[in-house]
């Protein structure tokens, strides 16, 4: 069982949705280091793509407006999606979180605004009578009622 | 008769003087810019702020919505522009003047009517508070609790998945 460095307050809890054990220690340990191009070259290509616009989202709006503790737990959340998940559109809320955003058809959508600090507020839409809202605790595994959520919104 | 003629011309003299200094000067000539069953238009600064692809391509984003708190009012609002009234030069010169010093030119607009706000819970207001932005208005009625986030993304998921790309209107390209 990999043990990661607590110190950047991550912890480790297996999941139905997350990779093999060993793979996801290497790879969160060299994100957490600042490997970002490292850790980027063992991603799926999708997943790769988002990480490029999380870069180019922190760029444009600048290290005052997005500070690197905030980019690093988006990463994290980013690496923590399970590989069936279609890459989210990205963003940043006026008041500093992350926003992750998804669309299917029909006026389906998820979307998530994620903290420094690892809260989760998300809010799905799956029709006008099928809604549904909460805030969850990001450590290093998407919580599964969020999972559940995109994965109605984004079924085909 | 003399004393009749003159109480009824002080007193008319009176009321011409009162009437004007009781109306303020917004309300001598303007017209109301945020109406009820009106439009109103919410300014985009971000290109993110619109979804680029995927099902439903350049729809607004529910980031696109989210309101801000007001630091004096103590109370969460999104700012809009009444349209009512409003010529697409007027908008225009607004997108690139309200924000200006913040070096920020408005990309696009979304057009909201009153009846799509209404039907997510929310209302509109004027609020000319501004100066040069007499069209200003604000959009309420969102949960007021700090903590309560999720429930303000899920007003602005709802108004966003009812908006189409036809209600985006991208900032015309210099002649």
């Amino acid at each position: 069982m990999t043990t990661l460095v607590s110190s950047y307050g991550f912890g480790y809890s297996a999941s139905a949705t997350t990779p093999a054990v060993g793979e996801v220690g290497r790879r969160l340990e060299s994100l957490l280091k600042g490997g970002f191009f490292e850790a980027k070259q063992s991603l799926s290509a999708s997943v790769s793509r988002v990480y490029d616009e999380l870069q180019a989202l922190a760029h444009s709006y600048g290290a005052v407006e997005f500070p690197e503790p905030i980019m690093r737990v988006a990463m994290a959340f980013l690496e923590a999606l399970p590989t069936d998940v279609p890459a989210p559109d990205l963003g940043l809320d006026s008041d500093g979180e992350v926003t992750f955003d998804w669309a299917g058809t029909n006026g389906r959508m998820m979307t998530l605004a994620l903290r420094e600090d690892g809260r989760l507020s998300y809010a799905c839409r799956i029709s006008a009578s099928d809604k549904q809202n909460g805030t969850k605790v990001f450590v290093n595994a998407v919580p599964n009622v969020v999972v559940e959520c995109i994965r109605q919104v984004v079924v085909r | 008769m003399r004393f009749r003629t003159w109480l009824s011309s002080a007193f008319d003299k009176w009321l011409s003087v009162s009437s004007k200094e009781r109306r303020h000067p917004s309300a001598l000539s303007s017209p109301a810019y945020v109406v009820q069953g009106g439009d109103v238009a919410r300014f985009i600064f971000r290109s993110d702020d619109i979804l680029a692809g995927g099902a439903r391509p350049g729809c607004p984003r529910p980031k696109a919505f989210g309101p801000d708190f007001h630091p004096d009012l103590k109370r969460y609002e999104l700012s809009v522009c009444g349209l009512s009234s409003v010529s697409e030069d007027r908008l225009w010169v607004l997108g690139r003047t309200i924000r200006a010093k913040e070096n920020k030119i408005a990309l696009a607009t979304i057009t909201l009517p009153d009846t799509r706000v209404t039907s997510v819970g929310l209302y509109t207001e004027p609020a000319p508070e501004q100066p040069h932005f007499p069209e200003h208005g604000v959009i309420l009625g969102w949960n007021q609790l700090p903590e309560a986030k999720s429930e303000r993304l899920q007003v602005q998921t709802d108004l966003a998945a009812l908006c189409s790309a036809s209600d985006v209107r991208r900032v015309p390209s210099a002649k």
